[in-house]
């Protein structure tokens, strides 16, 4: 009996060996080509010229329920682009300040963002089969159950063939009600594995794409959606720790791979040539970035600095830096002129993007290109790269989720 | 007594490594992150359409050599049957610290057209030299890193078709475990009357070196256990629309289909003989209702996914017509066959047509698992 139990301990001690061997340390690992907990689409858009096909599927053999957010990054002032921080009221009123330095503005003063992004959610919940794909067009959404007569015939009429086909351009099975976004929706979408109750879950079975579509050329760019894998142990709860654990918010370390502390995006420089068209043609880039931490109950987004590091392919080295608060799609001359190609005396460059000190928040992001000859676009979409090794953002991206959203059987 | 002891101590050390192992996390290969191969798996050049690579040397301190190779999978025919030629053309690249380039397939790189084309001595800036040797014994001192040594040649037909794989080695051109290379490629077509540009890119698919252990013959080992590089995926996963879906966005007109481009993992470089695998296709509906088909790859392969079953599209599992909803799931596992068992790679092309208009959007798959078995490249 005292043997036995001798043998129970030591088997117990050698598990907890084990799991400690196993606690890897915060790496960041997002992915864009494996299943995930955490599905991020950066660029959303649906503002009347554009708009974007979404694609979800469950990669599982069991059905999986996520749980999802639109992020509205619109402009405050429709029509007008977003601007930079300044000091509103004080001695400092108008001048440009700095949001994360406390009392910058000085006495009775704020710093705030010229026209800021909207920054308003919307949530909903979809769930699918096992193996199930589905997809949704953000500006009709996906409303009805495709075996009513009330689906979304549109122009989808895929009956033709020899097989014959569903009317319907929602045909599946009902992954539950996607609404549509707002007339000049420009943001980001979020989907969260969950399970039946609502609760957070670490079952890395989705995997997601975009396709971004010009309505009057039909041009169309496509990416991956961005993927954090779950991590066990997983409390459950509303607060999801991203990347490295610690502190009150997440006493019990990670429970999702973290955002990376830097991102490596090639691009061409902003007005260079395009190699094929060559004469007459130019190339710009537009760097659509969203914050890693998100509090959906304070509807709040802490402002991230990004310092970028740029180098030329003759080894020069520039440097520029953007403040933004949940959302920003930036064409890359805008953050700074040294993107541009007569500034960098270059035609390709490597970017590096990381948060600055002052502001530890993870981001993920999306590049997309523009061609351009003439009155003709073409525009295509890359996901970027990560360091092999780097280490996540530090301290952990936490998503803060209401938790009555949690409660309600998605 | 002392054997009853000596079990439970075997017992707990057993434990303790399968806890361990259990959950290691396995190194797969990502095209997201930086690597020691990178593959391009579609390389187009043809009479309005070109393919601009992008190399990068993500180390920001240490130059790098570079192996590069074409695998020209133009197809060859003879009493009918047309299989690709699967002939490699194969040049050096030299990256300096954290430098980008670019190039056109139908062009290549050399001469004057490489950024840095040759250094300077550091003691005699107006001195070019491509070595140090250049530099001693006078003005002395030594060449700044430039691409001296590159020269990247046009594909070798036009038309073309293939891949590009590019390998980090050392000065003397043996393979190193350096993963420092990312890249990307961009498909650019431009008609000129009427005036169409259509521009789908993709990032090129990374195959990491594990740590140490790339060694410096001319067989490079992915996966298996004494794998110098991770391994190739168990399967891919492509979600899709079917083929001849309407284009679901209000006020579009365009048809979609897709093409799936596959190439193998294994590759003899130096014999010229191929990598083959006979893919099995598990094709998922949003019905959940399953379809599955199954083709032999062998070098290469870029088809629309309707005709990877049948050469009448109308009948294709892959058709919208008979899947009956607009977009699918295809899982794809490779069966490594003759002569070169093989693991695959690939990208898609999404492809959506108008009344005059074709638009594309290239797109990485996902990968998932590892092959239990390795695959080799044969350097020559």
């Amino acid at each position: 009996m005292r043997r036995q139990r001798g043998l129970i301990r030591l088997i117990g001690l050698a598990a907890l060996v084990g799991v400690a061997f196993v606690a890897r340390p915060a790496v960041a690992a997002v992915t864009t080509e494996q299943s995930a907990s955490i599905l991020i689409f950066p660029k959303v858009i649906a503002d009347g010229a554009r708009d974007t096909i979404i694609q979800i599927t469950n990669t599982s053999n069991s059905m999986r329920h996520a749980h999802c957010f639109y992020v509205n990054g619109a402009p405050t002032i429709p029509g007008q682009p977003p601007g930079g921080f300044i000091c509103k009221g004080g001695a400092l009123n108008g001048l440009s300040c700095n949001p994360r330095v406390a009392g910058i503005c000085g006495d009775n003063a704020v710093c705030e963002q010229v026209n800021p992004p909207l920054c308003t959610e919307i949530d909903f919940d979809i769930w699918l089969t096992k193996q199930q794909p589905t997809h949704w067009v953000v500006s009709t959404g996906r409303l009805y159950p495709s075996f009513e007569n009330t689906c979304r015939v549109g122009n989808c009429d895929t009956t033709s063939g020899p097989a014959g086909g569903h009317p319907c351009c929602d045909a599946g099975l009902d992954p539950g009600r996607v609404p549509p976004v707002v007339p000049g929706f420009t943001g980001e979408l979020k989907c969260i594995e969950v399970d039946a109750g609502g609760a957070p879950l670490p079952g890395n079975s989705l995997k997601g794409e975009a396709t971004l579509e010009e309505i009057a050329t039909g041009d169309v760019s496509k990416y991956n959606a961005i993927g954090l894998k779950g991590l066990n142990p997983n409390n459950m709860d509303n607060v999801l720790c991203l990347g490295h654990g610690g502190g009150a918010n997440c006493p019990g370390g990670p429970e999702y791979e973290g955002c990376p502390a830097t991102w490596i995006l090639d691009h061409n420089a902003v007005g260079a040539d395009d190699l094929v068209v060559r004469e007459g043609s130019s190339v710009g880039a537009n760097l659509t970035v969203v914050p890693c931490t998100e509090n959906f109950e304070l509807q709040s987004t802490p402002a991230v600095t990004l310092q970028f590091s740029i180098t030329n392919e003759f080894e020069q080295t520039f440097s520029a830096s953007t403040t933004l608060t949940c959302w920003a799609s930036l064409n890359l001359e805008t953050i700074n002129p040294i993107f541009q190609a007569k500034n960098l005396q270059g035609s390709v460059v490597q970017t590096r993007m990381r948060a600055a000190a002052s502001t530890p928040v993870g981001v993920t992001a999306v590049i997309e290109e523009t061609h351009t000859v003439g009155a003709v676009t073409a525009r295509s979409a890359q996901n970027g790269h990560t360091t092999l090794v780097t280490p996540s953002q530090e301290p952990a991206d936490i998503i803060t989720i209401p938790a009555e959203q949690l409660n309600s059987n998605p | 007594m002392g054997k009853v002891r000596w079990a439970g101590w075997t017992m707990a050390v057993a434990t303790a490594f399968v806890m361990s192992s259990g959950q290691a996390a396995r190194a797969d290969i990502a095209s997201d992150k930086p690597a020691a191969i990178v593959v391009y798996p579609d390389v187009v050049v043809q009479a309005n359409t070109d393919t601009v690579i992008r190399l990068t040397n993500t180390n920001q301190t240490t130059p790098i050599d570079v192996h590069c190779f074409y695998v020209n999978a133009n197809l060859e025919c003879a009493s009918g049957v047309c299989v690709p030629k699967c002939q490699e053309t194969d040049f050096n690249i030299v990256l300096t610290e954290g430098q980008p380039i670019e190039w056109l397939a139908s062009d290549g790189l050399a001469d004057d057209g490489l950024p840095l084309a040759f250094g300077v001595c550091q003691r005699n800036p107006f001195q070019a030299c491509g070595s140090n040797d250049d530099c001693n014994p006078r003005p002395g001192g030594n060449c700044t890193h430039s691409n001296a040594g590159t020269r990247i040649p046009p594909v070798p037909e036009n038309p073309f078709r293939g891949e590009l794989k590019c390998i980090a080695v050392d000065a003397t051109g043996a393979p190193v475990a350096r993963n420092d290379l990312k890249g990307e490629g961009l498909i650019e077509r431009f008609d000129t009357d009427p005036a169409v540009l259509d521009v789908a890119s993709y990032n090129a698919i990374g195959i990491q070196a594990v740590a140490g252990s790339a060694t410096s013959d001319n067989v490079l080992t992915l996966g298996g256990t004494a794998g110098e590089y991770n391994g190739c995926p168990n399967f891919l996963i492509l979600n899709h629309f079917f083929d001849g879906a309407a284009d679901p966005v209000p006020g579009t007109d365009n048809e979609i289909s897709t093409n799936l481009v596959l190439v193998p993992c294994s590759e003899d470089l130096l014999r010229q003989i191929p990598g083959a695998a006979v893919v099995q296709y598990l094709v998922f509906n949003e019905f959940e209702q399953r379809f599955s088909t199954s083709r032999k790859v062998t070098c290469f392969q870029d088809l629309p996914l309707c005709n990877i079953d049948t050469p009448s599209c109308g009948r294709s599992i892959f058709n919208v017509a008979v899947a009956g909803t607009l977009t699918g799931q295809t899982r794809m596992n490779a069966i490594g066959v003759a002569p070169l068992p093989s693991g695959l790679l690939g990208v898609a092309v999404e492809h959506h047509n108008g009344d005059n208009t074709d638009r594309s959007a290239a797109f990485n798959l996902h990968m998932q698992g590892s092959r239990s078995t390795a695959d080799t490249i044969t350097l020559p």
